[in-house]
């Protein structure tokens, strides 16, 4: 079965592997250009937190102009070409075996349909999820040197493409594409499906994981939320709700919990296709 | 007499909820080592049973029995060959044999490997690079070294032009009689069949018309030549009401050069009356019969001969 599933999977690993590569190449290469302007910054007495220099803000200035181009290059790159990637990989699992016939002959060896689905679509979304995470790993580390020349302010504006997420994210598009897959039969129009469904999804998990945990709220002798939090803009010039720095990795776990029981319910969403409509 | 190794009753199963009815009704069983041709025209649902037997299919009403049990439970004993032979066009034809070999138990790979480099078939040429007849060979040695109990194979001929089908006809049967296994497969052409099958299934319209050994069908049925008009103008002596032991069936009439041919189902005895020949079928006649024959829904009298002559189908 696992040799199946390798020999079916193994050209697309290695693409995966190759996008990874080169992913983690250029996050590294900007980092270690983030890293060296970082270091004359702080030589300046300029980095984020303890600027003590007068002169700072032009050379602040000059980091963000630099470095600006991370948020659409990587921020938002990285998780949608994760799931871009992970839709074309999940949409011809079930629906081009149907599209080529070959569902017929790998339905009928000794090994029964489901655990044919079930062996293929976890070992495939396991890879996925690796995959995620080190895209993750990459842009927590790329991310860095940004927070501390400013380019962001901390972790949290990048909660949706670093650490745990991108895991998350490319495990729900494969999901939703195998599904698609299994419904629509054609692969084309199953990635399209996953992709507005992902982003949908995505988008609309993010917000529940954002508004639904307790938030702690500043306090009149605060001078305002810290710099290392999360706010959730509210109306309220008192008492500003925000997500300290504590709350980062439970609310990565959260999110991911969230992302991956949607990917399973659309795996059997997917199985139930398999299981119940005519060949 | 040894355990059937394939069983249905009343078998029936339907496309979608409200959707047609694919097969109904279907009873059969086809015994170990026997070779079942199951024929009818497109739509007749010749698949539909195959589907049923090879488990891809749940049954809708009635039983599916392989070696006695539902065959999703019985997938290790069933050899699957789909109409069409489709394979995976980008693998190789050594990594297609590798999926048979890795996802079935019994596997043998010293006769796919043999099969193979028999018939001339390099191991490392792509499934898309080969001849239409290379890749039903390939797909049936996928299901042969398998070892099953029961062979399925869909309109293993379909698609193969007369050279290419009559050479893979011959190389099936021999590795089909070989594997010992029992053998049911579809086909539309009936003239090859009469040699190598034992067993004969016709089905039209979901339904079975006829089932049964090949040998006992042909004893028990008689086309019946004689003038035209017969036997409405000049009924024999066998055709009179009288006849017993379980009479006789008109099955269906053709007219054809100022003659009337009539298909009959017949008890022990028949006496062809004056100026009428009787000879026992053949396959093609047979079949051909019982497919002309009127649906039995719409046939409200069967017994009665000439009811159903004076408004032929």
């Amino acid at each position: 079965m696992s040799w199946v599933i390798w020999r079916q999977h193994r050209a697309q690993a290695a693409w995966i592997l190759v996008l990874l590569a080169t992913m983690w190449g250029l996050m590294l290469w900007v980092r270690a250009h983030a890293s060296a302007d970082v270091a004359g910054l702080r030589a300046a007495g300029c980095l984020l937190g303890d600027i003590s220099q007068s002169g700072c803000q032009p050379l602040l200035d000059d980091f963000a102009v630099r470095y600006n181009f991370t948020i659409p290059a990587f921020e938002l790159a990285v998780p949608l070409i994760l799931a871009i990637t992970a839709a074309l990989v999940g949409a011809p699992l079930v629906a081009r075996e149907v599209e080529q016939r070959t569902h017929l002959v790998i339905w009928t060896q000794s090994v029964t349909r489901q655990r044919w689905y079930h062996g293929t679509v976890v070992t495939v979304a396991a890879g996925l999820g690796l995959a995620g995470l080190l895209a993750g790993a990459g842009t927590y580390y790329l991310q860095g040197p940004l927070s501390d020349g400013g380019v962001t302010s901390s972790r949290w504006p990048w909660f949706f493409s670093t650490a745990l997420a991108p895991a998350g994210a490319s495990v729900l598009a494969f999901a939703l594409a195998v599904a698609a897959g299994a419904w629509l039969r054609r692969p084309l129009p199953a990635v399209a499906v996953a992709l507005v469904g992902f982003l949908a999804l995505y988008a609309a998990a993010g917000r529940a994981v954002q508004t639904l945990t307790p938030v702690q709220h500043t306090l009149p002798s605060d001078r305002g939320v810290p710099s290392d939090a999360w706010t959730w803009p509210t109306g309220a010039a008192q008492a500003i709700p925000y997500h300290p720095a504590t709350q980062f990795w439970p609310l990565q776990l959260t999110f991911l919990a969230v992302l991956l029981t949607l990917a399973a319910a659309a795996l059997v969403l997917g199985w139930h296709a398999i299981r119940t409509r005519a060949l | 007499m040894t355990a059937p190794v394939l069983d249905c009753a009343g078998l029936g199963h339907r496309y979608g909820r409200r959707g047609p009815w694919g097969l109904r009704d279907c009873t059969l069983t086809v015994p170990a080592g026997g070779v079942v041709a199951v024929v009818g025209p497109n739509g007749a649902g010749k698949t539909t049973l195959l589907h049923l037997a090879a488990g891809l299919l749940p049954a809708t009403e009635g039983t599916m029995r392989v070696a006695g049990a539902a065959p999703t439970q019985r997938l290790e004993q069933i050899g699957f060959a789909p109409q069409d032979a489709p394979l995976w066009p980008h693998l190789r034809v050594r990594d297609v044999l590798g999926i048979g070999a890795h996802l079935n138990p019994r596997w043998d790979a010293g006769l796919a490997d043999d099969r193979i480099a028999s018939l001339g078939i390099s191991p490392r040429a792509r499934v898309s690079a080969l001849s239409g007849g290379q890749r039903a060979q390939v797909a049936l040695t996928l299901v042969l070294a398998k070892r099953p109990e029961l062979l399925l194979l869909d309109e293993p001929l379909a698609n193969l032009d007369p050279i290419a089908r009559r050479a893979f006809l011959a190389s099936m049967f021999e590795a089909c009689i070989d594997s010992g296994a029992a053998v049911l497969f579809s086909s539309h052409v009936i003239a090859e069949l009469e040699r190598i099958c034992d067993h004969l299934v016709v089905l039209a319209g979901g339904r079975v018309r006829l089932a049964g050994e090949i040998d006992q069908l042909r004893r028990t049925h008689r086309v019946i030549t004689g003038p035209a008009g017969w036997p409405t103008t000049q009924p024999p002596a066998a055709l009179d009401a009288s006849s017993t032991d379980g009479g006789w069936q008109l099955i269906s009439v053709r007219q054809a050069a100022g003659r009337t041919t009539a298909l009959v189902r017949v008890g022990a005895h028949l006496l062809a009356g004056p100026g009428l020949d009787a000879a026992e079928p053949t396959l093609d006649e047979l079949v051909l019969g019982y497919l002309d024959q009127r649906h039995p829904d719409q046939e409200p009298s069967r017994q009665d001969p000439r009811s159903q002559l004076e408004a032929p189908a």
